[in-house]
């Protein structure tokens, strides 16, 4: 049987994944940030939270999927937010 | 319609690729010297406390009462020498480490120094000294900061801060035309030195552009700051002007209590960690506790409280988080971009990521000769000029450092403010003689084309 082509999506590609990415590194000096500060601040709520968009941007940018990076951006953006 | 807008777009991405090739052909040299230096940069704090304790053996015993004991050794070293003009302690981080007095001397003969004394805070004794200038933290510091150039190194740093800054845009307005049918991460499958160089660059570009942009943005505000103050009137938000109440002479001589001031300030402001102390010389009669709040992303030693030397009452208290926005984000710049707010494990990402920008002017430079090899049909070896360029360069550091440490900051200074602004008097020369030749050819060809 003859393998088709994967598809590629230009969207995803060139202007999700760059984004997703662009997240991720304020995303990861965050998580740090957060673990660094956890034994003085004891806020486990903002760790889980921040750990877990980590590991949705990871994740979303293996799977290129568009509605998990938009999903997954959204959510790390609102737990960025809510952190000031 | 549609014709015209996509021929705009790809006339608009034309011209930022242009600008991401000439801003990075021409300062891929600074980008890559700042990269290195800043990765260690990082670091500073860590490097000199390991060199305290190693080659100085400045060490601290835990002290009796849990406080710091300090005051004999300053009581020594003042009478030691006279002539200072101002000194400060450091208190270290970590308890075992020793603290370290600055003292700035200026004898009768001679240039003013800066030395720094080794106290040992649990017995109260000094344990050796250095010349601050003279020192490896200092070298590591001055050659990222201002690239040892006092004249205006500062300042091309920041210019430096500001073409990462332009590259890392421009690398992203033209990411989607150079991937194509790329996906990220993927490599090319070639044997091609090129086209593995800009796989690697697209990509580890992309992967780090927050990061670098951070670092660019906040560089450049830190490196062009003097000309800013100058030309939009910025002054550092934290002001306290103390008033004259006696002659210096009798200020100098006021024995302070650092038990109780140490008390004093922990009473006023529970929430300091009080971190370099300074007492005044110019007959203000006050004591400055400066310091870091643990868990806020601010550059260090900027909360503040002022102490009255004589009843140690607070005077003035200087708490950033009770500050406007402005003033917090004055001060959140040198933090951010040192990476100094969530202990080593940022601080090795700091350094990973900020290599990235050094690999990235790398590569880029890789990427032009290897299409110029092709574009004009040359031989050479671009490797050759690659390797060249990045020996010159690390020997240029080791060179500043060897003259650091052998003879002295001032001559490593002059050496590096010649060696800089030839180059680059040099390089903007060889532009504009480039620049001339293009257009006067162009314009020879267009009028022998129209005769």
């Amino acid at each position: 049987m003859k393998k088709t082509a994967k598809q590629f999506d230009v969207t995803a590609e060139h202007y999700y994944v760059p984004a997703a990415l662009f997240l991720l590194n304020i995303n990861v000096v965050h998580l740090i940030y957060a673990y660094a500060t956890f034994p003085m601040e004891n806020r486990w709520e903002q760790l889980t939270l921040i750990s877990f968009a980590a590991i949705a941007l990871t994740g979303s940018i293996v799977a290129k999927n568009k509605l998990c990076l938009l999903g997954a951006m959204a959510f790390y953006l609102f737990v960025l937010i809510a952190a000031f | 319609m549609a014709k015209q807008s996509g021929k705009a777009e790809r006339n608009g991405k034309k011209w930022f690729w242009q600008l991401h090739h000439w801003v990075g052909l021409y300062t891929g040299i600074l980008i890559g010297v700042l990269s290195l230096t800043g990765a260690v940069a990082v670091f500073i704090p860590e490097i000199d406390g390991l060199i305290q304790r190693y080659h100085y053996n400045a060490l601290s015993s835990a002290p009796s009462n849990g406080l710091p004991q300090f005051s004999k050794s300053i009581d020594s070293l003042t009478r030691q020498f006279p002539d200072y003009r101002s000194w400060s302690i450091r208190l270290p981080h970590n308890p075992r480490h020793a603290a370290v007095l600055d003292m700035t001397i200026r004898p009768k003969t001679g240039r003013t120094q800066r030395m720094e004394f080794f106290i040992d805070i649990g017995k109260d004794r000094v344990l050796g000294h250095r010349k601050w200038q003279n020192s490896l933290a200092n070298y590591l510091r001055q050659i990222h900061v201002r690239l040892y150039d006092g004249i205006w190194g500062r300042q091309l740093v920041g210019i430096g801060g500001i073409a990462l800054a332009f590259v890392a845009l421009t690398g992203l307005l033209i990411y989607g035309n150079f991937m194509k049918k790329q996906a990220w991460p993927n490599f090319r499958k070639t044997l091609d030195t090129r086209i593995r160089m800009a796989d690697w660059h697209k990509i580890l570009g992309m992967s780090a552009l927050a990061f670098n942009l951070v670092i660019a943005l906040t560089g450049a505000w830190l490196g062009l700051q003097p000309w800013l103050a100058r030309w939009f009137d910025i002054s550092a938000p934290r002001k306290y002007k103390s008033e004259i109440l006696m002659e210096a002479k009798d200020d100098k001589e006021i024995v302070v209590d650092w038990d109780v001031a140490l008390r004093a300030s922990h009473e006023a402001f529970p929430d300091l960690k009080p971190l370099q102390l300074l007492v005044s010389s110019n007959g203000a009669g006050t004591i400055t506790l400066r310091g870091n709040i643990p868990g806020t992303i601010y550059e260090r030693d900027v909360n503040m409280i002022v102490l009255s030397k004589i009843d140690y009452k607070p005077l003035f208290k200087y708490d950033l988080r009770e500050q406007p926005i402005s003033h917090q984000l004055y001060y959140i710049q040198e933090a951010l971009h040192f990476g100094d707010f969530g202990g080593l494990p940022l601080k090795v990402l700091y350094a990973i990521l900020g290599l990235t920008s050094g690999f990235l002017s790398i590569s880029g430079f890789v990427i032009f000769l290897f299409r110029r090899k092709k574009k004009m049909r040359k031989t050479d070896n671009p490797w050759k000029a690659i390797i060249v360029y990045t020996l010159l360069t690390i020997l240029f550091l080791s060179f500043i450092a060897f003259i650091t440490f052998t003879i002295g900051y001032n001559l490593a200074s002059t050496i590096a403010e010649i060696v800089i602004n030839t180059l680059l008097i040099g390089l903007i020369s060889y532009a504009l003689v480039r620049f001339s030749i293009k257009k006067f050819s162009q314009k020879r060809q267009f009028t022998s084309t129209s005769k």
